[in-house]
């Protein structure tokens, strides 16, 4: 079906000939995306056009067009883990490379960003200045609009919180094309200071649990936090693969403290939280040291074996604690002896590891890294919720992922798998339970079953069945409270034409029956 | 190998996008934070690697056939494998192999790029890139005393390469180059007008039989005037002899002239006492730096999770040459060496490699201007280099920008220093 000539017309009138394209060939590179080829999204289909606006005005502009002609549009950020692969046909792909406009105000520790401005630009920026942003886990290459609008989970969130909360102001175009401003930046020539008013805070309508994956329009414009460190110079040295980052010891260090059970390590979570200590603390699998080592997937799995070995008789549970002289030297030695306290306390054994830990704190993110174990993997359980419950989570379905992955369980060891992470000194946490699997179809099948089997197996153990994609709302809502009728609401309102990003925020049951080529994979729930 | 030898690599592409910026370790700014001369040029992200990849996988998968922009987009790319370096810091994925092939593809189906045609055939019939006369191939050196390898034999052979044979802007490089070698007692000789094409620059536009021939030629003309070792001053021609050649099973032993430069200075064979006050940034050639590691033969097979038997030993660009040039520079009374930001394996390439000079020489003079501004960013006078097609492409970005900044070859300063 070819894109319709008088929509093309008139988004090629908005953006100007150069920067919209129909050909197949262009077309094809936004045909998947993020992760691997099979994982997430199979029902996709090539955009029908791609179009790269320049500002707000043409942004909306755009999205007038698809509620005009009816059809439907995909806003991208920069990739990695995105859930923005067309999956109708004649979808308009916004692609928002032109709009990277950054903007640091340094006396008030804040920034404005557009959607193409990733982490490791801002904090090349930001560090100009003494000032630092969340390198998130998913990589720095993210963007750092569209990655605060999912959770903008990085190491430092122990001290400086949830991402969505980091939010100081949106220009949000809707999925109608209607302008919308929240926060401080509702109010003209007050910039962003204020994240929450005036009137509603709409941060919750734009986040929803986790983001709406592109399902509720487009944000232009965002005002985030920064944050204030000690001025320092990095210490860059090396050439990939061995290129390292550090901070001066003098103000920042790292540190690890070894446990053979998770329960004194989440113990130790809580109290590091409790004496407000720490940038950075969270507990992570034994299986993270060989693969942040490793420089190729042979060299991995030649660790891997060794570690395996050694994590049957020794400690495995990891945690790994990053602390900061704010405010003098001396901080950070009370902050060290606080720590050293702390591990005595709860049986750990305390070590202090290298400098150059700060190169995935502030500048690289550590998800790619993931992929060298197998080539792919997914993180099937994600929760935001209190420590404690957090580590149950990961805990229960343990066996469910060792079904999958029976090359890298370790019988009878203390490993366990999932990272659990400090926000907000303890406050909240956040838990991921990552399995890894071959990039084949078979494995990949694998893999959308025991996703399946884990929300199957939440359901019935009546846990918190965790981030859901927007298919999942249908089925899962009957479960908990009929919450996707709300979803499903919110989605009619600010989107009655259904274009934004269809289904990926969300589908209802009905529709999801009648779609059987877009879920042909997911036998035994409909 | 073929394209759909390397599928693995392109269908295991996670589209992470790490492919189009600096390793964020060596991110100072964003003004000077992308990579990928093709994506921040043309923006769409077919114009990635990772798009590239997407393309290539298609074509694959026959679910993508030919247009004239397929060809655009494939060859609007430089080919100067910043996004392979970039792309294994994390994945074991050929990401420049996939281009590669996907180029050679396009040769074998005889989808041409008409702008590369009159090149090809001028090589084919002049034996060199640049549609020049066979027969003034060697009056760069014209008036030098130096052996004739056509004639006599010479443990060296001084290789200029078709950029330094025919650029009369840049002879004043090789024959320096070529006069130190000479006085430092070296026992050196040249091919002269008889030097061919080393096949290198014609392999990355996809003419891939022309590499094999030119090999072949190249190594049986060496061996026949007893020649152990090849110098030269251009990068391409480095690459071609350190990496290509091997890989199709000659091998050469090589170095490039900083390489030898640096070697002699260090060992304190050549003084440099005169002073040369200027203050210099250097720009790392593509294919001296992160593809100029030396090649490593792999031969076995991908099983599960995509583990390879025996391991392989990836090009990641970790071993470079970087420190050669830099060292000679450093070696220079006066001379005061200031980096940019985008260096080593981090390099931002020059515009015109991958045959973009030739086929979209705006799209080469946009990604030089880009370089011009980042030096200039740091303040120097000068832009050193160690290769004549940057040269040539700085030079010809700075004329068009009315731009103040000069450029010379490590080779030049040297010279001044002695």
């Amino acid at each position: 079906m070819a894109f319709p000539k008088l929509a093309y017309e008139a988004l090629k009138g908005i953006v100007g000939p150069e920067y919209i394209s129909d050909d197949p060939a262009l077309c094809r590179a936004y045909l998947r995306g993020g992760e691997g080829v099979g994982m997430w999204d199979r029902d996709r289909v090539p955009p029908g056009v791609v179009v790269l606006p320049e500002n707000t005005e043409q942004v909306q502009g755009i999205i007038r067009v698809a509620n005009r002609y009816k059809l439907p549009f995909v806003p991208i950020g920069t990739f990695m883990i995105a859930f923005c692969s067309p999956s109708r046909p004649n979808t308009i792909m916004i692609d928002p490379k032109r709009m990277n406009h950054l903007e640091i105000d340094a006396k008030n520790q804040m920034a404005v960003v557009e959607p193409y401005v990733t982490y490791a630009n801002l904090q090349a920026e930001a560090f100009k200045y003494g000032l630092y942003t969340v390198s998130p886990l998913c990589g720095s290459q993210a963007s750092v609009l569209a990655n605060h609008l999912v959770f903008s989970i990085g190491q430092p969130v122990h001290r400086v919180g949830y991402g969505p909360r980091r939010i100081l102001g949106l220009e949000w175009v809707l999925p109608s094309g209607e302008l919308l401003r929240t926060g401080s930046m509702a109010v003209p020539g007050a910039g962003a200071f204020w994240g929450e008013g005036p009137g509603p805070d709409l941060r919750g309508m734009v986040r929803a649990q986790m983001g709406h994956l592109g399902g509720m329009g487009f944000v232009t414009k965002m005002g985030v936090k920064l944050f204030a460190m000690p001025y320092c110079q990095p210490e860059r040295q090396g050439v990939s693969p061995y290129a390292t980052f550090s901070l001066p010891e003098d103000r920042f260090r790292w540190y690890v403290i070894f446990y053979n059970n998770v329960d004194q390590c989440i113990e130790a979570l809580y109290k590091v939280g409790q004496a407000e200590i720490g940038l950075a603390a969270m507990r992570v699998p034994a299986l993270w040291r060989p693969l942040r080592k490793a420089i190729s997937r042979e060299d991995f799995w030649e660790r891997w074996s060794k570690e395996a070995e050694e994590s049957k008789k020794n400690q495995t549970n990891v945690f790994r604690v990053a602390c900061c002289g704010f405010a003098s030297e001396k901080q950070l030695e009370y902050e060290e002896r606080v720590l050293k306290d702390i591990a005595a306390e709860t049986g750990g054994v305390f070590t202090r590891v290298k400098q150059t830990s700060a190169g995935d704190a502030f500048q690289n993110g550590i998800a790619a890294c993931a992929y060298k174990a197998t080539g792919a993997y997914m993180s099937q359980k994600i929760a935001i919720e209190s420590i404690d419950h957090c580590r149950k989570q990961v805990r229960a379905s343990i066996h469910l992922k060792y079904a999958l992955q029976p090359d890298l369980l370790i019988e009878d060891a203390k490993e366990e798998a999932g990272w659990i992470l400090s926000y907000d000194f303890g406050h909240l946490s956040h838990s991921e339970e990552t399995t890894y699997f071959d990039n084949t179809e078979e494995d990949n099948d694998r893999a959308v079953q025991h996703e399946l089997e884990t929300i199957k197996f939440d359901v019935d153990t009546h846990s918190w069945t965790g981030w859901q994609l927007g298919w999942n709302h249908a089925l899962l809502g009957p479960e908990m409270c009929n919450y996707h009728k709300l979803i499903e609401k919110v989605r009619n309102t600010f989107d009655p034409n259904w274009v934004s990003n269809p289904p990926r925020a969300y589908i209802s049951l009905e529709e999801k029956k009648k779609d059987t080529k877009t879920y042909p994979y997911r036998p035994g729930w409909a | 190998m073929s394209l759909e030898d390397f599928r693995y690599d392109a269908y295991n592409c996670i589209r992470c996008s790490n492919c189009k910026w600096l390793d964020p370790i060596w991110m100072q700014s964003q003004r000077y934070a992308k990579i990928c001369p093709s994506s921040a040029r043309y923006l769409f992200d077919a114009y990635s690697a990772q798009g590239r990849m997407d393309l290539a996988l298609g074509f694959i998968d026959r679910e993508l056939d030919y247009t004239p922009k397929f060809l655009d987009i494939v060859y609007k790319c430089t080919m100067g494998g910043a996004c392979d370096t970039m792309c294994k810091r994390n994945l074991d994925l050929e990401v420049w192999k996939v281009l590669l092939e996907t180029r050679a593809r396009l040769v074998e189906d005889g989808q041409l790029l008409p702008a590369h045609i009159p090149v090809i055939e001028g090589l084919r019939k002049e034996d060199n890139m640049l549609q020049r006369l066979k027969a003034d191939r060697g009056k760069w050196a014209e008036g030098l005393d130096v052996k004739d390898l056509t004639k006599q034999k010479a443990e060296v052979c001084y290789y200029a390469g078709c950029r330094f044979s025919y650029d009369e802007d840049l002879w004043k490089v090789a024959r320096g180059a070529l006069t130190l070698l000479n006085n430092h007692g070296v026992d050196v000789g040249i091919m002269g007008r008889e030097e061919a094409c080393c096949g290198g620059r014609a392999y990355e536009m996809g003419y891939c039989g022309e590499l094999t021939k030119y090999a072949e030629h190249n190594t049986e003309a060496w061996a026949a005037a007893g020649v152990r070792t090849v110098v030269t001053s251009c990068a391409e021609c480095y690459h071609a002899f350190k990496v290509l050649y091997p890989e199709i099973g000659k091998k050469v032993e090589v170095l490039h002239i900083t390489e030898y430069l640096d070697r002699v200075i260090s060992e304190g064979e050549i003084k440099l006492s005169k002073k040369v006050s200027m203050k210099v940034t250097y720009h790392d050639p593509c294919h001296l730096g992160r593809m100029g590691e030396p090649y490593v033969h792999w031969e076995g097979t991908r099983g599960k999770f995509g583990l390879l038997t025996p391991p392989k030993e990836y090009r990641r660009g970790t071993y470079g040459v970087y420190e050669p040039p830099r060292n000679v520079l450093k070696s220079i009374p006066g001379l005061q060496l200031v980096e940019m930001e985008r260096i080593r394996e981090n390099a931002w390439c020059c515009g015109a490699g991958g045959g973009v000079k030739e086929a979209y020489p705006d799209f080469g003079l946009w990604t030089a201007g880009e370089r011009i501004e980042e030096a200039k960013s740091t303040g120097v006078e000068a832009l050193v280099t160690a290769c004549p097609w940057c040269e040539r492409n700085l030079i010809d970005a700075i004329k068009e920008r009315n731009d103040a900044i000069n450029v010379y070859d490590v080779v030049e300063l040297t010279i001044q220093a002695i």
